[in-house]
């Protein structure tokens, strides 16, 4: 049997399983906002670690990464740093938003925003910059997924079917069972892409030099210039080491799609479990990914995509059947982030949209409705966006990580209530001040001095923020101490 | 001074020191220290490349303060 067919074979029953799971969702569901969209906020640590690490590594994770180690060699291995970071963000604000979220019935990031600065302009602004910078995000993955299934098929199945097959698959097991479904699927998912990539990444290691070891000492040899930084083509700069390390790990955080999992955990405690252990998954997907990347930079030098190598290598070396479950285990990484940003746009539309500002006091089943044709109109969003845009990706993922990191400000004036707090103004300034600088430092003069252009941005937004925030009205002392008395 | 004031003191000062602990070793997984440190092949550490080892321990003891700070919690 063909590669390709039992790759698309193994692809497709795997769709159909997630299709299963989402019906399957559909008969657990109650006519219940919050059971629709976080999970009747009883999401126990299983649930939600596999959920977490299924929806923090996506496509990047399986064809980003691959192909960085390829391009710039080992300073990739600095992924460490980020996820690891993501975990302790997690540790200490995790329980804080959640038990905010809890005490005041908060279900997106613009209502804590909003509730703390008293302003319905921070909603907004808020809402705005969730949902617009993880559409970028909902790009990069519906891309992913059309580079694999296309892979996959032996390129018998174009970028742009491929794509529209799976973006349909997520919307419709997200449709039918809300969150539930999402949570569900990512438990198989996550599992799915780490034993996917530990053992295609392990079998090609083995097949085409014996073993990490031999493969290491072939790089070393033959590519040395893959082992230092900042790497063949100096990307790894000092400037963009730390920016990558602050853009990834707090910019992924403050997008909506984690922080409103940090809303349907069961209690803080799980939180704090899932800070301290899910850098242990996130850190050690990059091991395998770098002997793919560091490997194929000497079996297939000459790539002319380089984010293609693992696919690649594993139709050139692999057998059939390991080729068909690793792809499909791609397939899982990228659709387990799809859904849940799919997810969180629906959630911030219909409520901090639609709820608030065009159909207010209406029956749950009335939001729910809505929250399933807000999917089906970013399905189309995401679908147009993939087609006719492409970019390497991780610029992409940077670019959707700098845009929520100017959120960062705000969310830590929450969580640390304080008398010398932010204010509505000085946030709002700062939100923009920080979009401003992120413009002209990703898109007209890219990263200047060798520093990221988030770390650029995060620094005008805070100096704003504080400078205004010094000549401008706080949020009233009884807010701040109600939230100070939720946050424990 | 109470028996739990003590222990509330003792916990602090432990907290302290994780916080401390984590931010050091983090540093030392950031510019300039893991340029000036680590940026190089030899000596290489059971076959594997010198900077991809140092980060490993890093990382593997970044992850040990969280999962201590977990445990004290």
């Amino acid at each position: 049997v063909e590669p390709w067919i039992v790759a698309t074979t193994l692809i497709a029953a795997y769709l159909l399983f997630t299709i299963g799971v989402g019906v399957v969702a559909n008969r657990r569901l109650t006519l219940d906002v919050e059971d629709f969209f976080l999970y009747g906020r009883k999401a126990g640590f299983v649930v939600l670690y596999l959920t977490v690490v299924a929806t923090y590594h996506s496509a990047f994770a399986f064809l980003g990464s691959g192909g960085f180690f390829y391009t710039h060699g080992i300073g990739f291995w600095e992924a460490g740093t980020w996820t690891i970071l993501t975990g302790a963000i997690t540790f200490v604000l995790g329980p804080r938003i959640w038990a905010l979220g809890k005490r005041f019935r908060y279900v997106t990031p613009a209502d804590l925003l909003a509730d703390y600065f008293e302003s319905e302009a921070v909603r907004v602004v808020t809402a705005i910059v969730s949902v617009v910078f993880t559409i970028l995000y909902i790009q990069v993955q519906a891309q992913g997924l059309g580079y694999i299934i296309n892979v996959a098929s032996g390129g018998r199945i174009s970028f742009e079917l491929g794509t529209l097959i799976l973006l349909v698959v997520a919307a419709a097991y997200l449709m039918a069972g809300g969150i539930r479904a999402v949570y569900w699927t990512d438990v198989l998912q996550g599992v799915w892409m780490y034993l996917a990539l530990w053992v295609g990444g392990l079998y090609l290691a083995y097949a085409l030099f014996g073993g990490p070891v031999a493969l290491w000492d072939a790089v070393a040899t033959q590519r040395p210039d893959l082992l230092t930084l900042p790497g063949p083509r100096g990307f790894f700069t000092p400037g963009m080491w730390f920016g990558l390390t602050i853009t990834l790990s707090f910019g992924i955080v403050f997008q909506p799609h984690i922080m409103i999992r940090y809303y349907t955990a069961i209690n803080a405690n799980t939180l704090r479990w899932l800070g301290a252990t899910t850098p242990i998954y996130l850190v050690s997907i990059y091991i395998p990914a770098a002997l793919v990347g560091l490997g194929g930079a000497l079996i297939m030098p000459d790539l002319a995509i380089p984010d293609r190598i693992f696919p690649e290598m594993l139709f050139a070396y692999a057998p059939a059947w390991l080729t068909g479950i690793v792809l499909a285990g791609a397939t899982a990484a990228a659709m387990s982030t799809l859904d849940s940003i799919l997810h969180a746009n629906t959630t911030v539309l219909t409520r901090d949209v639609y709820q608030r500002y065009i159909a207010k006091d209406r029956e749950p089943a009335h939001y729910i409705l809505a929250g399933r044709v807000f999917v089906l109109v970013l399905l189309l969003v995401g679908y147009v966006l993939s087609v006719q845009t492409f970019g390497f990706l991780v610029t992409l993922v940077s670019l959707s990580g700098s845009g929520a990191l100017q959120l960062m400000p705000a969310i830590l004036a929450v969580c640390f209530p304080s008398r010398r707090t932010l204010t509505r103004a000085g946030v709002l300034a700062g939100i923009g001040a920080g979009l401003v600088c992120l413009y002209f430092t990703l898109i007209v003069s890219p990263h200047p001095l060798g520093m990221h252009a988030g770390v650029w941005s995060l620094l005008v937004n805070a100096l704003v923020a504080v400078v205004v925030s010094r000549f401008t009205a706080a949020p009233s002392a009884e807010t701040r101490e109600r939230i100070r008395l939720a946050i424990g | 001074v109470t028996e739990e004031g003590i222990r509330l003191q003792q916990r602090t000062g432990s907290r302290r020191t994780l916080v401390v602990l984590f931010l050091v070793l983090f540093a030392f997984a950031q510019p300039p220290l893991v340029y000036l440190l680590a940026n190089r092949i030899e000596p290489r550490i059971l076959g594997i490349p010198f900077l991809y080892v140092y980060l490993l321990v890093i990382y593997a003891g970044l992850i040990g303060v969280l999962l201590q700070a977990m445990r004290r919690h």
